[in-house]
């Protein structure tokens, strides 16, 4: 019923597809370039736009190389793989108990959660609760103080009162308790929601630089890949004098070809930081228009 | 209901409370201590006593004279310049891009444009800003500097320039926020009557009309929520983006509010004088909050809660 199509139209979506494929274009190029230059030869091929220019490989083996690039993906995964099952958990058993309509004192504690999102109280008292409860430069500042939010909180609530409730009265009847009802049939059949939930959080999690940095700034070896990124580019020249590289007795052109392998590792580096979320897109592409739809405008 | 009773439903619900516990325990903690905390703004810090214990300034609002302070006005200044520079740029572009994307009639096509354009929304400024930097760079080789030179321009340092910074901000917002903001109009776009467009073809309404008297006024609640939704912003310039972006050569651009805190905070240490500024700036937000909220209830019958 839309199609009636006169020359002006015709000339608008003409018009419209090619804006929109140049800005399909204009958006991919940024990673297009980055992964083209990582592969192209740090000196010679420095001008490469298009495609690598003298293709080279060495950057990708001395990231890996890199000493710590493991260990602070390592700590990225392990921080992903502990503290979204975390925020699930206890945030999820949270809104459960939340939707029983038999709860005493219900009201109060949902008045509790809301409050404490209406004021922001920065960042320096939150630092000193940190470190009055030994948590600055420990694994635990990555997963614990995310391990609840009042916002995933909202959203699964609303999720949980859509289920049917025939099913756990049923379980009610035949004695189950409170957590058996939650674990083995409100959390089976909300799997989707959890999924969504999930990825979100692990997204997050993942490209979290900052509590490494300030809240775990005396403990390098904790730092997790984002926080090993930021702070190996300000230091890059440093790291990488203690990899290949010696400046004692350069001429200025090993030192500009030095200055050009630095800036290749560099951009090899961050496609290796970025190809984890890559991997993942897909799954999230899948859910996150229904995620944004759910919490609304969640971040 | 006595005494008695309420603890033995209390009692009989203990497991509920048991799910409830880990919750409030964390939002005790991470929200509620901090509020106490906030009388360290009021207190002459000392690191041996700690924030709880350290005394009182004489006179009481001695680390809020930072109001005399020109550099606090400049950091104010800056941040309002730049949050409302970035949100008036990008506030239009999702709801002309979901427009754009809705006349697209090829189901291949569209998801293609739209997979791309999500996408920045998901990776870090940190991974962002270093290819932003590549882009940019001062070399004669970047991306940047070779279009210039095509078009017979010679090459700039972009980055290292103060006047160019609030517009890389601005752009660079926009790529990677654009695409994700898209999502919630083209959910409004789908949620219009279909009978809408049929009464408005049987009209003669053409594309153009259609677009201008269904399609936009089917939008414009949203819109106007969204809209509502920014001010909030006003002090929140985008922490993670500007601190990303930022270099020594530009850093006066890059003093907002969020990062003032930081450094005089947990870089130079004065965490008093810090606290007492992020109470202002927390006042500030929360005075904005409920404005918002009012406006919201006022003009569109729902608030933000």
């Amino acid at each position: 019923m839309h199609y009636r199509r006169t020359p002006s139209e015709t000339l608008f979506r003409a018009g419209n597809y090619a804006f929109l494929a140049f800005l399909g274009a204009a958006t991919f190029y940024p990673f297009w370039y980055l992964v083209v230059n990582s592969l192209s030869d740090p000196v010679a091929g420095v001008d490469a736009m298009l495609w690598p220019k003298q293709f080279y490989w060495a950057n990708y083996w001395i990231v890996a190389d890199t000493p710590g690039v493991w260990r602070a993906l390592g700590i990225t995964v392990l921080r992903v793989a502990t503290g979204v099952p975390l925020m699930l958990v206890v945030t999820g058993t949270a809104a459960f108990a939340l939707t029983r309509r038999e709860l005493l004192g219900r009201k109060i504690i949902i008045l509790f959660f809301f409050l404490s999102i209406f004021f922001e109280v920065g960042l320096i008292p939150y630092y000193m609760v940190l470190r009055a409860f030994g948590l600055l430069n420990t694994f635990w500042v990555y997963i614990i103080p995310a391990g609840f939010s009042v916002w995933t909180m909202i959203v699964m609530k609303t999720s949980f009162q859509g289920l049917p409730e025939g099913l756990t009265e049923a379980a009610r009847m035949d004695g189950a308790g409170y957590p058996t009802i939650f674990f083995r049939i409100v959390v089976p059949l909300s799997i989707p929601m959890f999924a969504v939930l999930g990825l979100f959080s692990a997204v997050t999690h993942w490209n979290d630089y900052f509590t490494g940095e300030f809240f775990v700034n005396t403990e390098p070896r904790l730092w997790p890949l984002q926080t090993f990124l930021r702070v190996s580019r300000q230091n890059a020249i440093d790291i990488l004098k203690g990899v290949i590289l010696d400046y004692s007795n350069m001429s200025p052109l090993e030192e500009e070809a030095s200055r050009l392998t630095q800036r290749s590792l560099d951009m090899a580096f961050t496609v290796f930081a970025m190809v984890p979320i890559l991997l993942v897109y897909p799954w999230l592409q899948r859910y996150f228009v229904k995620g944004v739809l759910i919490g609304s405008i969640k971040e | 209901m006595s005494v008695q009773r309420a603890l033995t439903l209390i009692w009989r619900q203990r497991a509920l409370y048991l799910l409830l516990l880990p919750a409030v325990v964390l939002t005790f903690v991470f929200r509620y201590i901090p509020v106490y905390g906030l009388t360290l703004a009021f207190k002459d810090y000392s690191t041996t006593l700690g924030p709880f214990r350290s005394p009182f300034t004489d006179p009481i609002f001695y680390n809020f004279f930072f109001f005399q302070d020109p550099e606090f006005w400049y950091v104010l200044r800056n941040t309002v310049r730049i949050s409302v520079a970035k949100f008036l740029a990008a506030w239009p572009m999702p709801i002309v891009l979901a427009l754009l994307l809705n006349e697209v009639r090829h189901r291949s096509f569209k998801r293609t444009i739209q997979t791309v354009a999500y996408l920045p929304h998901f990776l870090s400024w940190v991974i962002l800003a270093r290819i932003i930097y590549d882009l940019l760079s001062w070399e004669a080789t970047s991306p940047f500097n070779q279009i210039r030179a095509v078009l017979g321009l010679d090459p700039v340092a972009l980055m290292g320039d103060k006047s160019a910074f609030i517009p890389i901000l601005v752009v660079s917002n926009i790529f990677k926020e654009v695409g994700w903001g898209t999502i919630i109009y083209l959910a409004a776009i789908t949620r219009i009557d279909p009978e809408l467009y049929e009464a408005a073809l049987a009209d003669g309404a053409g594309r153009w009309a259609q677009l201008w008297h269904v399609t936009l006024p089917g939008m414009l609640p949203i819109i106007a929520i969204l809209l509502v939704l920014g001010i909030p912003g006003i002090l929140s310039a985008g922490f993670d983006q500007i601190y990303n972006l930022m270099n020594p050569t530009i850093a006066e651009m890059a003093y907002v509010t969020d990062y003032y805190v930081l450094r005089v905070g947990l870089i130079q240490g004065n965490y008093a004088f810090a606290a007492a500024m992020g109470l202002v700036f927390s006042v500030i937000a929360l005075a904005l909050v409920l404005t918002a909220n009012f406006i919201s209830k006022r003009s569109a019958g729902t608030g933000i809660w």
